[in-house]
């Protein structure tokens, strides 16, 4: 008996530590200082991706971390590690008094709706969800949206005008997480842009169902490379780093999404930088200001939410400049109407 | 009437018996579908659909001969293989020749399931001796970070595979010692060893890479080149040659001489004998001699080197970086091909290969048929493995003395 009863104390503390190893990577508690009076927490919720996927959840944190640095407000992160977990995080800060909740991700729309919806005191934001296409349109949530396809548009350009330079068959791949709205507008803006700058290529788009598993995505992005693509748009966060070592590994351009992955390596063209940063820090400092309301925010290329991240230096000079070219059409609304869904 | 005679003639009746006919009826089944498949491209469904009628009918008259599951296993084979070639020739040749590209196909297959084999053997002597190894997941998840980790700091795959089996092996011993010394329940020991992997791979990733992931030049295991396999005649042959195995990593190519030696150890050498031995009847083996707790811990130290392996093999080997919980499930797949492997290294080997099979087909048919089908593609390894569990291979038996603690007298 009293074996057995040992036996179950080591047990549960070997489950403890465990779950404790990854609560400990998950959660940073930060105490710095506030120059204003009443210090502002805010809270914020990845989605699966992680804060490691070198992009998108990354990115938030970055901003979450500058309004610590310049704004003075104190931070908690709660990392998902299935989209089960986004209600009760989302409702864990919300219950525990934080001034801002943010979500990070698509895939939260119906828990932060949710919950916005059963704190309406607390204030939230969202990235990537936009308000007004909620169910239940709560006051107290901001959408932060983007303009993808603009970016999108770029990459494509330049992907376009590599592939008519380079020998052999046009042809581009993307690998998408999932279809959703904000990675059908990245894609649909590359297709548009490769075909504005070479109208004969062939666009080839597949979607991993998986944002963190990167085997999956480098499989999907050597079935495209075998099918001749010459450069391949990763629009899948963690999953998508598998994508780029397959260009990597097969010689051809990879296009990273979110940050400006061209510290990968020489194989990555450029990227499809969207200031997922900006937008959380622009956010909070709305609270910071008191002037925070529910709706939507929506960020483009005019004032630099979306970017086209580092071009390599492999690629020819009238190149990089008649992409500038198109990212002052699109900024001066000559080009407008950039697709935004895919078929 | 000589012995030899005799011996001839069950030979005989074996081959023409029930269960070699039904095993022809699975064999035409898959026939019927291949004919409407690249290269062959039959247009016509009536080829087809006449070889898996035969199919069927081989089933039939193995059930009819009381050689139920291999009949049954027959006629479902002819019917997936008549509706398969029909779906095949409705559908335009591009998009077949952009699915079926046998070559890609094929090494698609051995890479998906090189880390599922490397597990599943690994879970073979862990199971053989008596212990439930539900912890593969965890132990593979190790050795995927330290290999990333250990490839890293000494500037070599060959350490990084060291330190990965280790590791691995440092893990599995923990589960042996609750398993084995301590007498507790097999399956909520391996559950929390594989929470514990994920919590430290997890704290510790953070912790020595941070916020900017493993190394962009991390040591990598090397991939094995065949140019002269393009060469062989004739041309198709060769091409195909080319693409299936002119490129492989080479911890594919040593999964083959594990599985050749996992086999003769288990079945053809004493230690195998011990192994099962205890696995069986573990009093029995105590009563001859045989040190039970010996040979179950270094049987589960095994399982978890093999399963580590099969983990750095996918950091250092395929995606060249490490990320949180890049196993995603492969050890519980692992653990499935085990089971309907038989708990042998080759019917794991073939369960891993059928799963690596369907996972290379689902992410290949989305580029033909659409991509907004992909999440239903996705599914197609979990539903081919049901059918394959459910209707052809039937019950396995697991060794008797499975996930029952041993207390000496």
């Amino acid at each position: 008996m009293n074996r057995s009863l040992a036996l179950l104390g080591v047990l549960v503390l070997l489950v403890a530590a465990g779950c404790g190893g990854g609560k400990k990577s998950t959660a940073n508690t930060t105490t710095s200082g506030s120059s204003s009076g009443k210090k502002i927490k805010v809270g914020l919720v990845t989605d699966v991706g992680g804060l490691n996927d070198r992009g998108f959840n990354h990115l938030s944190y970055v901003g979450l971390l500058r309004a610590q640095r310049e704004l003075g407000v104190g931070q908690r992160v709660y990392q998902a590690k299935s989209s089960q977990e986004y209600l009760p995080n989302l409702s864990a800060f919300a219950r525990g008094g934080y001034d801002l909740t943010i979500g990070v991700g698509f895939t939260e729309a119906d828990a932060i709706d949710a919950v916005a919806t059963n704190f309406p005191a607390s204030k939230f934001a969202v990235v990537d969800v936009s308000q007004t296409e909620e169910k239940h349109k709560p006051a107290n949530l901001l959408g932060l949206l983007f303009k993808e396809q603009e970016t999108g548009y770029l990459v494509g350009y330049l992907a376009g005008l590599e592939e008519k330079r380079l020998p052999g068959k046009d042809i581009i791949g993307s690998v998408g997480g999932q279809k959703q709205p904000p990675v059908d507008r990245f894609i649909a803006g590359y297709q548009a842009g490769a075909r504005a700058a070479d109208p004969g290529i062939t666009t080839l788009n597949a979607y991993s169902e998986d944002w963190n598993d990167q085997a999956k995505c480098k499989q999907i992005a050597l079935n495209q490379i075998e099918q001749g693509a010459g450069v391949i748009f990763q629009v899948a966060s963690g999953c998508g780093l598998g994508a780029l070592d397959a260009a990597k590994e097969q010689n051809v351009w990879g296009i990273g999404v979110d940050a400006d992955q061209s510290f990968l390596g020489p194989h990555i063209l450029t990227s499809a930088v969207k200031r997922v940063d900006t937008a959380v820090f622009d956010a909070i400092k709305l609270v910071a200001d008191g002037k925070f309301k529910g709706g939507n925010i929506v960020f483009g290329l005019k004032d630099n939410g979306v970017a086209v991240g580092k071009i390599s230096p492999k690629v020819p000079k009238s190149e990089v400049a008649k992409v500038m070219q198109i990212r002052a059409d699109i900024i001066s609304g000559k080009i407008k109407n950039i697709p935004t869904t895919l078929k | 009437m000589s012995v030899r005679a005799e011996s001839v003639r069950s030979g005989w009746e074996r081959a023409t018996g029930p269960r070699a006919v039904g095993i022809l009826g699975i064999a035409l089944g898959a026939l019927s579908f291949w004919l409407a498949l690249p290269p062959v491209h039959a247009r016509n469904t009536v080829l087809p659909v006449a070889v898996g009628i035969l199919g069927a009918a081989a089933g039939i008259w193995a059930v009819s001969r009381r050689e139920r599951r291999v009949g049954w296993g027959a006629i479902a084979a002819a019917l997936v293989g008549i509706v398969g070639a029909i779906l095949a020739t409705r559908s335009s040749l591009t998009h077949l020749d952009i699915v079926v590209f046998w070559g890609a196909l094929v090494t698609a297959t051995l890479r998906w399931a090189t880390p599922l084999t490397f597990a599943a053997i690994g879970g073979m002597f862990s199971e053989r001796s008596g212990v439930v190894n539900i912890g593969l997941e965890g132990m593979m998840l190790v050795g995927a970070f330290f290999g990333a980790l250990g490839a890293d700091k000494t500037g070599s795959w060959e350490g990084g595979l060291l330190i990965a089996m280790a590791a691995g092996g440092a893990l599995a011993l923990i589960h042996a010692f609750f398993a084995i010394h301590l007498r507790a329940d097999q399956i909520v020991g391996g559950t929390a060893i594989n929470f514990l992997a994920l919590g430290i791979t997890g704290y510790l990733y953070v912790d020595v890479y941070g916020q900017q992931g493993t190394p962009t030049n991390l040591p990598a295991i090397p991939d094995v080149h065949f140019n002269w396999l393009q060469h062989v005649p004739p041309h198709q042959l060769g091409s195909f040659l080319d693409n299936s195995f002119g490129q492989m990593n080479l911890m594919v190519w040593l999964m083959f001489p594990l599985l050749i030696v996992s086999y003769i150890v288990m079945f053809k050498t004493p230690i195998g004998l011990r192994i099962r031995a205890v696995g069986e009847h573990p009093r029995a083996a105590d009563t001859v001699g045989i040190s039970v707790y010996a040979v179950r811990y270094s049987a589960v130290v095994v399982s978890g080197v093999l399963a580590a392996l099969g983990g750095a093999y996918l950091s250092i080997g395929f995606v060249h970086s490490f990320s949180e919980g890049m196993t995603n499930g492969r050890g519980f797949i692992a653990l499935a091909a085990l089971i309907f492997g038989g708990w042998r290294p080759f019917g794991a080997f073939g369960a891993a290969l059928l799963f690596g099979f369907s996972s290379a087909l689902a992410l290949r048919l989305p580029d033909a048929y659409g991509s907004s089908a992909g999440t239903l593609f996705q599914a197609l390894p979990y539903v081919l493995t049901l059918i394959a569990v459910a209707g052809v291979i039937g019950r396995s038996i697991p060794p008797a003395a499975i996930g029952r603690p041993y207390k000496k007298q």
